[in-house]
């Protein structure tokens, strides 16, 4: 009989961890999968919050689009979603959100750290969200464009931002909690990818743009918005941001053209970049040692050469490749650490966790020490295979 | 005159006990001076033998015989292979229900001779334990042949076997078979002493004997191995196992035997190895599937929606739209469905149960889902974890997985995951702290057995003798002591 209360006791701790209090079931949920956040054009102080549900209907009346749009307004993001509830027949989930998507104007205004309490406060919030700008538009015009291939709007723009990150090598994938801990640190500041809508607003929120084989209205990924005392300053243009992404080490599956003679180019994809950076204080000025090794396949060459015959071929792609690489990466240091000094690359952090006593002595702070920071940057660039062909199409002529 | 009123005597105390049962016939001899009486029982012995080997015997040689050794007459010259001399009035019962014919002489000197009749069914394939490969037949109901089943694998002397006889009205006969130096001796002795022990009236099956010498019945995993087939029980017996065989009864008893034994099939050793480690994985895998997957998806569709990825979700969610009963409940209602249907095919007599599945198949399945009374994904789970608890052939543990099914559902239906861990954890617990006649019932996992892996879930042919299973530390420490 011992055992028995044992037991009984172990149940009832566990009733106190869970219990019953959070039973519910999956279909009186509606499943939001992408947020929305714009600032009210009335009053400045207020939201205007949207959101998109994954509303749960049988699939034989396919005509029905999947998906419904909720917008309130308040001075909470907690109020907005409160009020959306109203209107809604179900409980709202934010438990499998999967987009954040913030108009431009709301960050080049504020300090998103004023809204964003709430993505970190709430337990049941996704703390994956991918987070992007809406450039040039509303951020809920954005949230509703409906494409041909992924119907649910924030699958789209979850699955297109992917792709853009992996492929582009423009882009970079921030995540809610990510963007909310680089905006809380010191000599940090944050970086967001930015979103465009392509063609016409009106007619994106159709169902019939997606009937169309070439639909009117598309979403675009280019480019890197970069914050600055935690509003949004600029946006990095494609070399830019692709320098960025060298610099962050993370540039994915992306490919540099090179010229090989007067007007034709060989094209490279980067299969692997080991990146080195050494923090040097030198009397009193700071410099960061930048040391990258990638690897790339020969993806095109339309000039003429063997490269068993002539390795010197290969060095050359080699060393103009490593030369425009350090290029990009030049111009994206000037943008932003000559032009604009913001720290998105985390120098001031990094500096702040490994030279913390040479700091100290000459008086440097985490978010001061950019102002006068030095580069030196080396790039080697070697070319790992040439793919199917060991020499050019033009060879065989 | 007081030589005949003894075996008078005898007949009439006899009469008087059996109530002059209508299959018991006196027939009686008489020489000279001298006269003797044959007692048999017409339902369980031969008549044709009775009548060929013994009264005609007589009845042609009456002239011949001397009054003064009928005795050693009817002894010598009756041919029969089992003649036994015996003193005792008291078996005489006991050898005639058991299809001997009892001689009574003047003088009370007692012989009975085996004409046993052949009322057993014959030799039949396996039934409950299904094989492609390897031998079928099977135990029976004839202890004889089951133990010729055994011996005609084992030809060694070493198989040792120890008869003892159950049942204060049954008077059934147990054997236990060990083989000399191999098993565990102690354990042997521990397990004779608790089948001296049983005081039962009746033996029907070996269920009788199972449930009397395990230590608690409240556990509800099986502690012994029940197999119809001999050659999985001469495998164990030379794995060191001991095997109880009960008369009457179509199934052996193995012991000891561990948790992961009931994964084991006899064919599993007429296979290539590796071939067989991918069937027991499956096997155990199955085992998981039945007893978690309904208690899982409860927790995912009414606790933890967060852990289950965003696709799934919202497919689930559309097919549990519209459904008016919980989660819960659904999955409590279409389990005992399914128990229901399979109970009511099995009970049901001959080809009428092929119906009831379909019955079961189209108006519990298709219909209902139509009706939008229960979601297809709840069927799909019942359906999983029920054709998954079948994949086992001890039917004693399909049964037990039912508990611990309905157990995880309940504590997934107050806690969630945190109630499934908890139940899990506590199945966990029950299964190491369980023994069988003394052996951990969790070896050779717990306690960790290297040696034994060998025939766990890995098979190896040359590990198949491998006594390390019954023969652990322990025993040898035992023994020392």
């Amino acid at each position: 009989m011992k055992k028995i209360h044992k037991i009984i006791i172990i149940l009832l701790f566990i009733f106190c961890l869970s219990g019953c209090y959070n039973y519910e079931e999956i279909n009186n949920y509606a499943i939001v999968s992408g947020i929305s956040i714009d600032q009210n054009k009335e009053d400045n102080s207020k939201y205007d919050v949207g959101i998109q549900i994954m509303n749960a209907k049988k699939d034989e009346e396919a005509d029905n689009s999947l998906i419904t749009f909720y917008k309130a307004s308040g001075n909470t993001i907690f109020e907005s979603l409160e009020k959306i509830m109203l209107d809604s027949p179900k409980e709202i989930y934010l438990g499998h959100n999967e987009v954040i998507v913030i108009s431009e104007t709301l960050l080049k205004e504020k300090d998103p750290l004023n809204f964003l309490d709430f993505f970190m406060r709430n337990p049941q919030v996704e703390k994956d969200s991918l987070v992007m700008i809406a450039k040039d538009s509303n951020a809920y015009e954005v949230l509703k464009i409906i494409t041909p291939l992924e119907t649910i709007p924030s699958r789209n723009l979850k699955s297109s931002l992917n792709i853009a990150d992996k492929y582009s090598g423009t882009l970079t994938i921030i995540t809610i909690d990510e963007f909310i801990s680089n905006l809380i640190n010191d000599g940090v500041e944050a970086v967001l990818p930015a979103v465009t809508i392509d063609g016409k607003t009106s007619s994106g929120d159709d169902m019939e743009n997606i009937s169309e084989s070439d639909p009117k209205t598309k979403l675009k990924f280019e480019t890197l918005g970069f914050f600055q005392n935690n509003k949004l300053k600029d946006y990095l243009s494609k070399d830019e941001s692709m320098g960025y992404n060298f610099l962050a080490g993370t540039p994915s599956e992306t490919y540099i053209n090179v010229k090989c003679d007067d007007s034709n180019y060989a094209s490279l994809k980067i299969s692997n970049s080991k990146l080195k950076e050494e923090m040097v204080i030198k009397d009193g000025k700071p410099k960061v040692s930048i040391n990258d090794n990638i690897t790339a396949d020969l993806a095109e060459y339309n000039c003429k050469a063997d490269f068993i015959k002539n390795n010197d071929i290969i060095e050359e792609i080699e060393k103009n490749a490593s030369k425009k690489i350090k290029e990009l990466m030049n111009k994206s240091i000037n943008k932003l650490y000559v032009e604009n000094k913001s720290d998105v690359l985390k120098y001031g952090l990094k500096f702040y966790q490994k030279k913390y006593k040479e700091m100290e002595k000459y008086g440097y702070k985490a978010e001061e020490i950019i102002n006068n920071i030095d580069f030196d940057i080396n790039v080697n660039v070697e070319i790992n295979s040439s793919e199917l062909s060991i020499k050019s199409v033009k060879e065989n002529k | 005159m007081i030589k005949k009123s003894k075996r008078i005597k005898i007949i009439e105390e006899l009469k008087k006990n059996t109530n002059n049962a209508p299959d018991i016939n006196y027939k009686d001899f008489e020489f000279n001076d001298e006269a003797i009486t044959f007692i048999y029982s017409m339902s369980v012995s031969s008549s044709n033998d009775i009548n060929d080997f013994i009264l005609r015997r007589i009845d042609e040689d009456k002239d011949k015989i001397k009054s003064d050794d009928l005795y050693e007459y009817v002894k010598n010259y009756i041919p029969n292979n089992n003649i036994l001399s015996f003193s005792e009035e008291k078996k005489i019962s006991y050898y005639v229900m058991s299809g001997f014919t009892v001689c009574v002489f003047d003088d009370g000197k007692l012989l009975a001779f085996e004409n046993r009749a052949n009322i057993y069914s014959p030799i039949n394939k396996s039934e409950n334990e299904k094989g492609i490969k390897g031998p079928s037949d099977a135990f029976s109901e004839n202890y004889q042949f089951n133990m010729g089943m055994i011996r005609r694998r084992l030809k060694t002397e070493k198989l040792w076997i120890d008869e003892a006889t159950v049942g204060t009205e049954s008077k059934t006969k147990v054997a236990l078979f060990y083989i000399k130096g191999v098993s565990n001796e102690q354990m042997v002795k521990k397990i004779s002493k608790q089948i001296n022990n049983i005081n039962i009236k009746y033996v029907g099956n070996t269920n009788y004997i199972i449930d009397a010498i395990s230590n608690t019945n409240r556990f509800i995993f099986p502690t012994m191995l029940a197999t119809q087939r001999p050659d999985f029980a001469c495998q164990m017996l030379l794995e060191g196992r001991i095997v109880l065989m009960v008369e009457n009864s179509n199934e052996v008893i193995i012991l000891p035997c561990m948790f992961i034994d009931f994964f084991k099939n006899p064919e599993d050793y007429y296979e290539k190895s590796l071939n067989v480690i991918g069937n027991r994985i499956i096997r155990i895998i199955a085992l998981f599937l039945a007893i978690l997957t309904p208690a899982v998806y409860i927790s995912l569709m009414a606790y933890n929606q967060e852990a289950l990825p965003s696709g799934l979700l919202i497919n689930f969610s559309i097919q549990r739209d519209g459904v008016p009963f919980s989660t819960v409940f659904e999955i409590i209602v279409m389990s005992f469905m399914f128990y229901i249907l399979r109970e009511s095919d099995m009970r049901f007599p001959g080809k009428g149960g092929s119906s009831i599945s379909i019955v079961g198949a189209l108006v519990l399945g298709q219909a209902a889902v139509e009706a939008g009374i229960v979601s297809p994904i709840t069927i799909i789970i019942v359906g999983i974890s029920s054709v998954a608890s079948l994949a086992f052939s001890s039917i004693e543990l399909i049964n037990s997985i039912k508990w611990v099914q309905l157990f995880l559902i309940i504590l997934a239906a107050l806690f969630g995951f945190i109630g499934v861990m908890f139940g899990f954890i506590m199945l966990m617990a029950l299964l190491i702290s369980q023994n069988s006649c003394g052996k951990p019932y969790f070896s050779p996992f717990e306690p960790f057995n290297f040696k034994a892996q060998k025939d766990a879930i890995i098979t190896k042919k040359s590990a198949k003798f491998n006594p390390d299973i019954v023969y652990d530390k322990d025993d040898d420490d035992e023994k020392n002591s």
